[in-house]
């Protein structure tokens, strides 16, 4: 068995058959359309990298709020102690 | 292809790079080239037709990153087709399909002292049949394309060593098989 189809044709195609399919306002189109979508992704990437940094700022600041009261109270527990123990 | 040519498909490429309009230039001077090209691997009309217009739209949306190799700009287009054919193969798995012209077979055997018939062109079918793919793709481009040994080389994404080792190899199984006195770059 052949390894490929080899078929033979008897008459070449026309220049105007062939220019029947072309149509570079459809690659344009098509181009455009392509760009379009592009740069829509890329705006779409960035706009999640904004919110992704953001969400990150006030995850770490609401974390340090949080943690900064907590501090406070174990320090003051720590003062506390000795005084008990002496009594 | 003259200097000029050549030189003058840059300053198209450098509009092009700007205005995608510009390009228009380059797809309507090689449009018909390479659907025949494409139609010479495909034998399907509608088929060719997306595939040449697949390789017009990758070349126009990569034309920023088009460097010059040493080969005219045809050369990367041709390129482009080949892979966008490949990648159809690939994923069809089809068998694939080699349409040759009888009338471009006509001009060549006129180059020998072989005269022409139907069992030849029988007997030349079948030895097609048996020639693997990386051959058959060399010998399309060198005898139906007239294409040189570098360009090839970029096409097809090999030496130019190796285009001319397997253009040699596909010839001399070819004087074998039919006997012929071939006549190739002054060589007999």
């Amino acid at each position: 068995m052949g390894r490929n189809e080899i078929r033979l044709r008897r008459q070449r195609m026309s220049s105007g058959r062939i220019a029947q399919h072309r149509n570079y306002g459809d690659i344009m189109a098509r181009h455009e359309r392509d760009v379009k979508i592009k740069r829509i992704t890329r705006v779409f990437i960035y706009f999640i990298i904004i919110v992704v940094v953001i969400l990150l700022f006030l995850l770490v600041r609401r974390w340090e709020q949080n943690g900064e009261p907590k501090a406070k109270q174990s320090t003051a527990l720590v003062q506390q102690a000795p005084e008990t123990g002496a009594r | 292809m003259s200097e000029a040519e050549i030189l003058q498909e840059y300053s198209i490429l450098d509009r092009a790079k700007k205005n995608p309009l510009a390009f228009g230039e380059l797809y309507e001077k090689y449009f018909d080239r390479i659907f025949n090209f494409v139609y010479r691997q495909t034998d399907d009309e509608d088929l060719t037709a997306d595939l040449t217009s697949q390789t017009f739209l990758i070349a126009l949306k990569n034309v920023d990153r088009y460097q010059f190799r040493g080969v005219p700009f045809s050369a990367w287009l041709y390129k482009i087709a080949s892979n966008e054919i490949n990648k159809h193969y690939r994923k069809q798995k089809q068998t694939k399909v080699f349409s040759i012209e009888e009338m471009r077979i006509r001009e060549l055997m006129e180059q020998t002292d072989e005269e022409y018939n139907e069992e030849i062109i029988h007997r030349l079918m079948n030895y097609l049949k048996e020639l693997p793919t990386e051959m058959l793709q060399v010998l399309e481009l060198r005898f139906f394309e007239d294409k040189d040994f570098k360009e090839i080389a970029f096409i097809l994404d090999i030496t130019e060593s190796g285009v001319k080792m397997r253009t040699y190899r596909a010839l001399d199984r070819l004087r074998k098989k039919f006997n012929l006195r071939i006549k190739y770059d002054g060589k007999e």
